[in-house]
């Protein structure tokens, strides 16, 4: 008789948990655990172990036997708030699930809660959240940006109305208090998901509609009359300008790619890395996006302004 | 008996040793054991257990061979597994190699130290 092999039973377990209509993610992980105990099975015997293979199916995908990989998860969140490099992440995640593997715990027995354990890996890599962004370098290019916006909407709408384009009170002021509005926004965004989305969405709201506001109505006192076109370039270069040289120098640690390394990932299976070369826009990337969402912003404007004034 | 210290997870069966004591010495003996031989995370623990310094846990020995690798002193290589996920094993550098007799050598001087003065100490009392 033939010793019993556990990719055979990890073979009929992932057929059974096909034919009971499991998803990819969901058979990612519960094969997972198979290798766990595939190192304590006797004679590599996982059916003495586990059970007959459909039954250990069933269970898992009912939820009845633990999986590993919310630890995981919830781990590389940890880490990537610390701001530790997607590279090392992948290390210190293929590590954990190597050495649970073996020594056959839980994870939070073994490594201690995901949040201490990310602190202290933070810690021993010199890791630090936000690397290479200042509020004073932030504010520094917000301001110009901002009034170059409202200076590029009063040169366009000069230019379709064949009209001088005022620089006003409000636009100045305007310049110098919105950046100052998202530096405030900014932590409440980073605090969490919900808060986030609300914070961002809600500052946004309120950054449109004080330009808005100040093209239509606060158009007294003037500060000085431009030409048309001279607001018009003077804006779209400033704000162009600035776009190019605020953007990032590298890819911020943030974007790179958690990939596991070892070299039989396949059967890892907690499907907590990230699969695929896909590595999100480089700084190139980003500043063609912020240069297209200015351009974006600049008609929006120009048509809203067109329609009230 | 579960004792915590800081990031110090320990967890010991038969021996007891302070967790301070152990964090004073931990990274030195996990270097020694790297310079022996090529070995694995698990494979560390076991070797720790087996010397008497108790079971020591992993979220308390993969920092140390973090900050092993990022002095230098040891490398480290995914290979695959028999069966199932792979494991990372550590082999010493000349650099760790030198500095574990380095290191190895102050320790020895220093437990002498404080062999000396407990040896008058006890004497006296």
């Amino acid at each position: 008789m033939t010793k019993p092999h556990p990719g055979h039973y990890a073979d009929q377990a992932k057929a059974e948990l096909r034919r009971l209509g499991a998803g990819k993610e969901q058979i990612r992980r519960i094969m997972a655990d198979v290798w766990v105990q595939a190192a304590e099975a006797p004679d590599g015997d996982l059916a003495a172990v586990l059970g007959p293979a459909e039954q250990f199916a069933g269970d898992a995908l009912a939820g009845r036997r633990p999986v590993r990989a919310d630890y995981l998860r919830q781990l590389r969140t940890e880490l990537h708030t610390r701001g530790v490099p997607g590279q090392r992440i992948g290390e210190v995640l293929a590590e954990v699930d190597a050495h649970v593997t073996d020594t056959r715990e839980d994870p939070a027995s073994a490594f201690g809660p995901p949040r201490q354990y990310a602190a202290r890996i933070a810690e021993e890599t010199g890791a630090t959240p936000e690397a290479g962004s200042s509020t004073t370098r932030r504010l520094l290019t917000g301001v110009p940006v901002t009034a170059a916006t409202l200076l590029a909407v009063e040169g366009a709408v000069g230019l379709l109305r064949d009209q001088a384009a005022p620089v006003t009170l409000a636009v100045l002021l305007a310049a110098l208090l919105l950046p100052v509005l998202s530096q405030v926004a900014g932590p409440l965004v980073r605090r969490s998901a919900g808060l986030g989305c609300a914070t961002a969405l809600g500052s946004l709201v309120v950054t449109q509609i004080v330009q808005v506001v100040v093209l239509v109505w606060l158009r007294q006192p003037v500060l000085a009359d431009l030409p048309a076109w001279v607001a018009a370039v003077t804006g779209a270069v400033v704000a162009l300008a600035l776009i190019v040289v605020s953007r990032p120098t590298e890819r911020p640690a943030g974007t790179a790619p958690v990939i596991d390394p070892r070299p039989d990932a396949q059967h890892s299976g907690t499907a907590v890395w990230d699969t695929g070369k896909d590595e999100g826009p480089g700084p190139r990337g980003i500043a063609w996006g912020a240069a297209a969402l200015w351009l974006a912003e600049i008609a929006w404007l120009t048509v809203v302004v067109l329609l009230l004034r | 008996m579960l004792t915590s210290q800081r990031y110090c997870l320990v967890v010991t069966a038969d021996e007891e040793w302070p967790a301070q004591w152990l964090r004073g010495v931990l990274e030195l003996c996990v270097l020694g054991l790297v310079c022996e031989q090529e070995t694995y995370g698990y494979a560390i623990a076991n070797e720790l257990q087996r010397a008497g310094l108790g079971r020591i846990k992993g979220g308390t020995l993969y920092p140390i061979l973090l900050r092993l690798e990022e002095d230098g002193l040891v490398d480290s290589a995914w290979r695959e597994g028999e069966a199932g996920p792979g494991r990372k094993f550590f082999h010493a550098t000349d650099q760790g190699r030198r500095e574990l007799r380095r290191r190895a050598a102050r320790w020895s001087a220093f437990t002498s130290t404080t062999d000396a003065l407990l040896s008058r100490v006890l004497k006296e009392s």
